[in-house]
């Protein structure tokens, strides 16, 4: 039978590394995918998400239990990513090569064949939103970030980042439409770029 | 467009309460622009989705028990050679300490031990060392020793490994593919605890060492003091 987190919690919390190792494998995932969404680079996602974990071994004594585990383990790791982008003064980067424009991008990964243009669409959305994501306020993605890839009710985010309720609404609600115009303008200049390729073979 | 932000975001992500629900559904209908938003909100989360991960090793290894560490498990072999100097002084000692006792002791005790050698020319309270500790005494002593110093280093090194193996998994070991610092981590913790063992076993073997030496000294001394009384009574017999 699975143990529920608490149960894991509570064994972890007499001792049992083994119960712990059990709860960084159901967690591992979802905090790197925080992690790596929050920084935008997989290298210092791996590092926020081990010391992350570390963390909260080490502060497994103190954590009592009035979050869940996973909303305290989403806490820890958010702080460590705020705290590295303040400390690095860097913004959340996509993982493409510098000065490489979105729409250039866009471009050169065009469907060379009919057989792999869902899989190039995919790939084109995923950079598409990392790069709108990247450009948000800090506040405004980690809303989004919990509510949409991790599933916290607003209740839960409003905890967690400790602001009200209606904060949590308006911040995701801002994010969202700032995000929508932004994926409308870069579907607009990829098609018109895919339109432009298209009339220039013709020629 | 109505303020109606809030209400539309709980509407969209599904946790509106029932009444309000119907509610909004029903201004919905009657307004343009809120359908109009809340349809541009549902297509920007679908194009969220698209937003992949990409896939990574495990991250975080569990803390296994001293893997690459087996050599702890069994006393050292500097260890077992110089205690097996030790004892080789301890045989010679130890054979002073049944004699003496010998000497000294109980009247049947030291008729029958003496029955091997040649005491009756100097009387019956006369140490005879040689004699009196055969081969087999050694062996048992020695056999005696060697069990007490392996049972009490065999302690230590599972006090200490526990001790290692209770602490917080900070070396986190990796496989060889987790990249150059996290396995340079590893070595270095590995080397730390290995030098925390090295002194803790140096401090017993030289606590015991430290012992077992006096005590070879005084047995000695005592020895020597036979050996001094058999041949002044030896010479008072001729």
């Amino acid at each position: 039978m699975t143990r529920t987190d608490e149960e894991l919690v509570a064994c972890a919390q007499a001792g049992d590394l083994d119960c712990f190792n059990q709860l960084v494998s159901r967690w591992e995932r979802p905090i790197y995918a925080l992690a790596y969404r929050t920084l935008g680079r997989e290298e210092e996602a791996r590092d926020m998400t081990q010391e992350a974990f570390l963390r909260a071994y080490r502060g497994l004594r103190a954590f009592k239990g009035e979050a869940k585990f996973s909303s305290w383990l989403y806490r820890i790791t958010l702080n460590l990513c705020r705290d590295w982008i303040r400390r690095e003064r860097r913004a959340p980067v996509v993982a493409v090569p510098e000065g490489v424009d979105p729409v250039d991008l866009a471009d050169s990964q065009m469907a060379p064949a009919e057989s792999v243009e869902e899989l190039v669409a995919r790939r084109e959305m995923s950079k598409a939103v990392a790069l709108a994501m990247a450009e948000l306020p800090e506040e405004q993605r980690t809303a989004i970030l919990l509510k949409e890839y991790h599933g916290l009710t607003f209740q839960e985010i409003a905890d967690m980042l400790g602001c009200p309720l209606s904060t949590v609404k308006t911040r995701l609600y801002q994010g969202l439409s700032v995000l929508r115009r932004r994926l409308e303008r870069q579907q607009a200049e990829a098609a018109a770029l895919r339109r432009a390729t298209w009339e220039a073979s013709k020629l | 467009m109505c303020d109606e932000r809030e209400r539309l975001i709980e509407y969209i992500y599904g946790e509106s309460a029932p009444d309000e629900r119907r509610a909004i559904e029903a201004h919905l209908e009657q307004c343009p622009a809120c359908r109009h938003e809340v349809h541009g909100l549902r297509s920007v989360r679908d194009d969220l989705l698209a937003w992949e991960v990409p896939p990574h090793e495990p991250i975080w290894r569990p803390v296994v028990p001293a893997p690459s560490m087996p050599a702890r498990r069994t006393v050292p072999l500097w260890a077992m050679t110089a205690a097996a100097s030790v004892l080789f002084a301890l045989g010679v000692a130890g054979g002073v300490v049944v004699s003496d006792r010998a000497g000294r002791g109980s009247a049947p005790e030291a008729a029958t031990m003496a029955d091997a050698g040649a005491g009756a020319s100097v009387g019956g309270t006369v140490a005879q060392p040689v004699a009196m500790v055969t081969a087999e005494d050694l062996v048992r002593l020695e056999a005696a020793i060697v069990e007490r110093l392996r049972a009490e280093m065999d302690e230590k090194v599972r006090a200490v490994a526990s001790r290692i193996e209770a602490a917080p998994p900070v070396q986190r070991v990796s496989q060889p593919a987790a990249g150059p610092d996290l396995d340079l981590a590893r070595r270095v913790a590995i080397l730390e605890s290995w030098m925390d063992d090295q002194i803790s076993l140096n401090a017993i073997f030289n606590g015991n060492f430290g012992r077992l030496n006096s005590r070879t000294a005084s047995l000695s001394q005592e020895l020597e003091l036979s050996r001094l009384q058999m041949v002044g009574l030896e010479s008072a017999a001729q």
